[in-house]
């Protein structure tokens, strides 16, 4: 069964979000739901059809806003899903200002996470 | 690989849901009410837009199908159910080659009346699969062996829920085995 684990920085801007933008974090969220329920459901999500979806380097997932209503600002959350581990990382939130920084950092943290399971994988043969 | 200059650090909860996730993770529960709310008011129209995505549909192909436009459809799944027409439901499903099925139950129905409620359905629709066998052997035949394969993951899922209970994880399977004695094929006059 699929789980989500978040790092501090998400819990961070979630509670900065919570404050300053909560139509867009709401937005995001409901995204973020509908993307983890098809992740549940076994299916590999394409941005086509889930048109909140963008592509990021190093298999980082970015989600957006879109459908969430009107006038809402452009907002991402980033997201790294483990097929194997079936877990979803929740890294960061960010918007426009932010996306290059946010997208560098998630890039270097999933580099991370990958490096170190499959150190582990060697580990336990 | 050194990720100390990543300002990106694992925090130990982990959710099995997004709902729980704003839970442990909004600092005010007004937030997360919020939210719940968000998600069960579009129930509906939540299921048919994650079927859309799941079948690999855009908005644009969707709206090819039911003679709308993308922008129509993107109206409709960012509405609340009780706002959507019930037309544009069944239109929606439709076009994903599904069909909307509406139960009308009281307000008042229990966890136990839903599992009642469903169970009636299933002898309904075991019924209908026996009726359909009329006196044909191999239609039988495959009908008995389903009921049985169904029998088998009902008592699987309950034993399931049984042990999910507070202090029943070492509750024996035995207490669920049934005994089923079925006439051979023999014994109904069929040869081999």
């Amino acid at each position: 069964m699929w789980k989500t684990l978040q790092t501090d920085e998400f819990d961070r801007r979630f509670k900065r979000y919570e404050k300053k933008a909560p139509r867009e974090l709401q937005a995001v969220l409901d995204n973020l739901d509908l993307f983890l329920e098809a992740l549940k459901a076994g299916v590999k999500p394409k941005p086509p059809a889930f048109g909140f979806l963008h592509v990021e380097p190093s298999d980082v997932l970015a989600i957006d806003q879109k459908g969430g209503g009107n006038k809402l600002a452009q907002t991402r959350l980033y997201v790294y899903p483990d097929t194997t581990a079936k877990t979803l990382y929740l890294l960061t939130l960010g918007d426009k200002t932010s996306q290059r920084e946010d997208i560098k950092n998630c890039k270097a943290f999933v580099e991370h996470i990958k490096t170190h399971s499959k150190q582990e994988d060697i580990e336990n043969g | 690989m050194d990720n100390s200059k990543n300002p990106m650090k694992l925090s130990k909860n982990r959710y099995s849901n997004i709902s729980q996730m704003v839970r442990g993770t909004a600092e005010d529960p007004a937030f997360a009410t919020e939210f719940e709310k968000r998600l069960s008011e579009r129930k509906l129209i939540r299921s048919l837009k994650a079927l859309r995505c799941m079948q690999g549909f855009s908005q644009r192909d969707l709206g090819e199908k039911m003679g709308h436009t993308q922008g129509k459809v993107s109206k409709l799944e960012a509405m609340s159910d009780r706002d959507i027409a019930l037309g544009d439901f069944v239109k929606y499903a439709d076009a994903l080659g599904h069909e909307i099925r509406i139960f009308v139950a009281p307000q008042t129905l229990t966890g136990a009346d839903r599992v009642k409620f469903f169970a009636a359905g299933l002898k309904r629709e075991l019924d209908r699969l026996v009726t359909l066998a009329g006196q044909d052997e191999s239609i039988g035949d495959g009908v008995e062996s389903f009921a049985l394969e169904t029998m088998q993951n009902l008592l699987m899922m309950i034993e399931d829920a049984i042990t999910r209970l507070p202090h029943r994880q070492q509750v024996s399977s035995a207490a669920l085995q049934v005994e089923v004695k079925l006439p051979t094929a023999k014994a109904r006059g069929i040869s081999g």
